[in-house]
């Protein structure tokens, strides 16, 4: 059941690429750029917040009314407020297309699993540092949500009160308050970069930037939403009161809707059990490539007296499976002979693709269970010609 | 891509080359009677027309690469 729902969305997902590519020309599809787009959102967030932190007060006293002097007495600061506001909707709309669309498409299995846990991290990451940023303002929305997640925290088993206190500064909201919200928006924010270099070091080609019809799409739909719906502010949070009820940001507070049903330790615990889900995605269903109907191949291997040093298949591998060292001693053949480097696999790293055995003009690599009637059956399921019509 | 079609596509990139016109007037006058979100929000219109200019062209076969 599982697997065939998986089969239909991948269906879907292809089908959906298809229809985007009779409307776009295949290079400016948005979904082959739905990790760039999440860098071009964040960029955003991160120059949008270093001018909003230039007049941001994180007290008690003075954060509502720095906010609301950006909002109404700072030139275009009510646009520069709006785009952050919906850059962070933007980023986290783009980051689960990607997480949808890499799912749907088996992208996250065999030596993906790395990117997929570096993702999965990255989307904790910025769902705090999104969730953190409507505490900032301190309205009443802010009082709400602080109220609540202190009530997760502190019906966590045995450090509840002690993560509590780490959230607050402190046994209550006290003026460390807001300054630890502010720490809790932009560390996790500045982890991001750590994040996504541990997101790519092991792609050799990744896209990490839009092209720029996405770019000035991208910014220009921030402008337009920022002057249409203004973000603005509740009215101020007041201490000791409780207000009830908040506008809610989907994409940030869906777990504070939640515990209008439920607990909200309970909210917090199905959140933990969601990401500790996507943390497994990539080990459930594993099938070895005999189950697949494909044969193992085994780990790529280089023919050390053919590799001329040349790099192709360095440059060419999408895992960054191959290194180039030092060549120890010259090849055998003539090409060969001169050779300042010799290519190495890192069998760990190596996905038995073939993509190397493409690349090298040499014959120095590959994959030593891979015989001829394999790569005429990946030829005809490539090209979709039925079997029988080959003889 | 044929003549007549391409002329089409380049006809709706110069309509959209005048509408970013009237968004550069928008923005001015924004800025001139201090109605900022008018002036931000022609901007992001002009940004889009950009945005849809260049794929125009390049379904027009226009394109700075050979």
């Amino acid at each position: 059941m599982y697997r065939r729902l998986l089969l239909g969305l991948q269906s879907a997902t292809l089908r959906l690429d298809v229809g985007i590519q009779r409307i776009l020309p295949q290079d400016f599809n948005p979904l082959y750029y739905t990790g760039g787009l999440a860098n071009l959102f964040l960029t955003v967030l991160v120059v949008s917040g270093i001018l909003i932190f230039l007049y941001y007060e994180p007290s008690l006293e003075g954060a509502y009314a720095s906010v609301e002097f950006l909002t109404r007495d700072v030139p275009y600061g009510v646009v520069f407020r709006g785009i952050h506001r919906y850059a962070a909707d933007a980023y986290m709309v783009a980051i689960l297309l990607h997480l949808f669309r890499n799912w749907f498409t088996d992208r996250y299995r065999e030596a993906r699993d790395s990117q997929w846990l570096s993702g999965m991290v990255l989307l904790v990451f910025s769902g705090l540092a999104g969730f953190t940023g409507y505490l900032l303002v301190w309205d009443e929305r802010s009082q709400i949500l602080t109220s609540l997640t202190v009530q997760a925290l502190r019906s966590v088993p045995l450090v509840g009160g002690w993560l509590a206190g780490v959230f607050l500064g402190g046994p209550g909201v006290s003026d460390t308050t807001l300054p630890r919200f502010l720490f809790l928006h932009i560390g996790p924010a500045m982890a991001l970069y750590i994040l996504l270099w541990w997101h790519y070091v092991r792609l050799r080609h990744p896209k990490i930037w839009p092209p720029a019809v996405w770019v000035l799409f991208g910014i220009g739909l921030l402008f337009i939403l920022a002057s249409a719906l203004p973000a603005t502010s509740g009215r101020p949070a007041q201490p000791g009161a409780s207000p009830e009820g908040f506008p809610v940001d989907w994409f940030f507070l869906w777990p504070y809707v939640l515990a209008r049903w439920m607990a909200p330790g309970w909210a917090l615990a199905l959140v933990v059990a969601l990401v500790a889900y996507g943390m497994v995605i990539p080990y459930t269903l594993r099938e070895t490539p005999e189950e697949r109907g494909l044969r193992a191949l085994g780990q790529a291997v280089v023919v050390e007296e053919n590799c001329t040093g040349c790099e192709l298949c360095y440059y060419d591998c999408p895992y960054n499976a191959i290194y180039m060292v030092p060549s120890p001693a010259p090849g055998k053949s003539r090409a060969a002979a001169n050779r300042k480097l010799l290519a190495v696999v890192v069998d760990s790293r190596c996905v038995e693709c073939g993509i190397c055995i493409g690349a090298c003009p040499f014959e120095a690599l590959e994959l030593p269970r891979m015989l001829d009637r394999d790569v005429q059956q990946r030829i005809l399921r490539g090209a979709q010609v039925p079997a029988a019509a080959v003889t | 891509m044929r003549g007549a079609a391409s002329a089409r596509l380049l006809a709706l990139a110069g309509f959209l080359a005048v509408l970013a016109l009237v968004c550069v007037a928008a923005m001015a006058y924004g800025e001139w009677s201090d109605r900022q979100l008018l002036s931000s929000g022609a901007l992001g219109v002009l940004l889009i027309l950009y945005a849809a200019m260049v794929v125009l062209f390049r379904r027009a076969g226009i394109t700075a690469e050979e």
